[in-house]
């Protein structure tokens, strides 16, 4: 009885929305909804902290935008599961756009997971830079999260303006620095323009200092991550993120900040990609043109401090200031030429491992 | 007649084989797909190219061996990954024998609940307890902070994030399962035969080096083997104890596999923990038998 109740409510409910859907799409476009694109977006991407915001910011509003879509979001714990989760469905895709680090989508694109965005399709191409575009728009770069040095507030009062201020010996055995990944990857570039080489000549320099920090390095392997150990007060800094640093101090009580040195930084960059024989890549390019849209890149910039890459987003000084530090370090931001680096990866990993790491 | 009467005979083992094979039938089914049918594509994919990121398939290629073979750098983790298994093994059982041996030969009515305290450790996760070698371990951790506190040092004493951290969780992790395969191993101790060496005059370190010793070696050596398998083969505990440190095989096939992305240099390695494994145990078998004999 109260079932059936439940149900002719809910239905006059519906009816009631159907009308005022039909109004609002007859009020005209103010609202710029538009119902009559039907499908599923299927999205694998990063989880945590990441997944909320993203879920919140970008396809919340996407899914105003075109209620007749529905997107569902799959997380995946790194990029090498997903990739390893793509790779599986290559013949019978179950995913339609992926989230997933440059290097990653570089050596997806070797395999041909990806496919080929057609730029009528997404306009929004137009407005991205020429770098952004991995191997002829298979895979964009949407967020950059700077590689940053996190403090603890309480121990440190004087935090450090300088990537030179890791070879301090006051920090002696305080330091958490997981480089055996991206962050090793990211660090040597700006090491080596700090002792002013050349990335794509040596990274010789950058290796030598490392070498330097080490014995301040307590641990190369935070657990239960690079954030945590600083909240609390294992370590005084950590090498590590500045979106999620910037994050968990607004939420967790600010024992956790963030020193951007002044000599500029380099963002880990996350691509999106529509996946090769996808069954909905209408409403997926759909979707992805909304996500590299000036709207979004600038939402997501101001909840999450990832960096946009969308050329036309201007973002307000005090939003810049948390992304990328000092108007002095914003001048200072470099990027990466991603296809060369990704060459370097697995190289570059294992000469920290071996020369860096296991010597100390 | 005689046929009459073999018939049934012959008839009946061959029926009881058939229930036995029937009965072993869904193991075996589940054996092949969980366990063979894994390792094989593990097989495979250690053979496979590492330029395109395919997980099997493609032409047969023995790159990853040799990479692995040829570079020095993994025959020191290879070492390193025997070293630490070794160094726990040793000190788990010394430290399990008594705690084992206890509980074997008390008449106490609390034996059963003493030995499932002993092996309570193995309802938690490994993970937590390592994170409770962490807390205790730290640089601002409990023997750290007492020793500071207790003016005893002045800085501090780096206990973790090294190889002697992981050493030491390793150890006390890995005790239950020494406990439990000494338990089950010490079936041939008899007390009577130690009266009678008493009753003979050996005084009480001749009995235990002379009869306790000799008869609990296939216990004690049983556990070594399993403590020394479970450490060559453990990652958690290296990997958060050592600070990214100790690099041993688990360590190493982890990061081929989700951080360089080589999947073909993953699987050779665990191919390689595997062969390390397999010999072991095959010579450790022949010794334990040489032994019984």
């Amino acid at each position: 009885m109260t079932i059936r109740m439940q149900n002719g409510i809910s239905r006059m409910f519906l009816r009631a929305g159907i009308l005022a859907a039909g109004l609002a799409a007859f009020a005209g476009a103010a609202q710029a909804q538009d119902a009559s694109i039907k499908g599923t977006v299927n999205v694998v991407g990063f989880s945590g902290v990441f997944a909320d915001n993203y879920q919140k910011f970008i396809i919340a509003a996407f899914k105003e935008k075109y209620p007749g879509i529905e997107v569902t979001y799959q997380q995946s714990k790194n990029s090498a599961e997903t990739l390893a989760l793509l790779t599986l469905q290559q013949a019978d895709p179950k995913i339609d756009v992926a989230l997933i680090d440059v290097s990653v989508a570089i050596k997806a694109n070797k395999s041909g997971i990806f496919a080929k965005l057609d730029p009528a399709k997404v306009p929004s191409l137009a407005e991205m830079p020429d770098w952004s575009r991995l191997d002829g728009d298979k895979a964009v770069a949407f967020s950059q999260d700077n590689l940053a040095i996190l403090y603890n507030t309480d121990s440190v009062k004087q935090p450090p303006t300088s990537w030179n201020d890791l070879t301090d010996a006051k920090y002696k055995g305080r330091i958490a620095a997981k480089l055996g990944d991206t962050r090793g990857v990211i660090l040597l570039p700006i090491l080596d323009k700090l002792k002013g080489a050349d990335y794509k000549d040596t990274v010789d320099p950058a290796i030598d200092m490392l070498k330097e920090i080490a014995p301040n390095v307590s641990t190369w392997e935070p657990a239960p991550d690079c954030y945590a150990v600083v909240q609390s007060g294992e370590v005084d800094l950590s090498i590590c993120w500045n979106g999620r640093a910037q994050y968990l101090h607004d939420t967790q009580g600010g024992k956790i900040a963030v020193a951007a040195p002044k000599e500029g930084s380099i963002g880990q960059t996350n691509t999106i990609g529509l996946v090769e024989n996808s069954k909905n890549a209408e409403a997926a390019q759909l979707f992805i043109n909304y996500a590299l849209g000036t709207e979004a890149q600038a939402t997501f910039a101001e909840k999450s401090f990832y960096g946009p890459v969308n050329t036309k987003v201007t973002l307000p000084d005090a939003v810049a200031a948390r992304i990328y530090g000092s108007k002095e370090a914003q001048a200072a931001q470099m990027s990466l030429d991603w296809n060369f680096v990704a060459e370097k990866y697995s190289a570059w990993i294992q000469r920290i491992n071996r020369e860096v790491i296991a010597l100390n | 007649m005689s046929a009459a009467v073999t018939a049934p005979a012959a008839g009946a083992p061959a029926a009881s084989r058939g229930i036995l094979l029937l009965l072993l039938l869904p193991g075996l089914v589940a054996l092949v797909v969980t366990f063979l049918l894994p390792l094989l594509w593990l097989f495979r994919a250690s053979f496979a190219s590492s330029a395109v990121g395919t997980l099997s398939g493609g032409d047969w290629t023995s790159e990853a061996y040799t990479t692995v073979l040829f570079d020095p750098f993994y025959w020191r983790v290879a070492w390193n990954t025997l070293v630490l298994g070794f160094n726990v093994a040793v000190f788990a059982v010394i430290l399990s024998y008594p705690i084992a041996l206890f509980l074997a030969r008390t008449q106490s009515r609390f034996r059963g609940v003493l030995t499932a305290l002993a092996v309570a450790p193995l309802l938690t996760s490994s993970v937590v307890r390592t994170y409770g070698w962490m807390v205790i371990f730290g640089d601002r951790g409990v023997i750290n902070s007492t020793l500071q506190a207790l003016s005893l040092t002045d800085g501090v004493i780096r206990l973790t994030n090294n190889s002697l951290g992981a050493t030491v969780a390793l150890i006390e992790i890995l005790m239950p399962y020494a406990i439990l395969a000494m338990l089950s191993g010490f079936g041939r101790l008899n007390v009577q035969l130690e009266e009678a060496a008493a009753m003979l005059g050996a005084n009480r370190l001749r009995v235990f080096t002379r009869i306790v010793l000799p008869l609990s070696l296939p216990g004690v050596l049983t556990a070594a083997l399993l403590v020394f398998v479970l450490a060559i083969s453990s990652f958690v505990t290296p990997r958060l104890m050592g600070g990214g440190r100790v690099f041993v095989l688990g360590t190493e096939v982890f990061n081929e596999a989700t951080v360089t992305l080589n999947w073909p240099l993953a699987a050779a390695l665990s191919v390689m923990l595997l062969v390390l494994f397999s010999s072991i145990i095959l010579l450790y078998q022949r010794a334990l038998r040489a032994l019984e004999v």
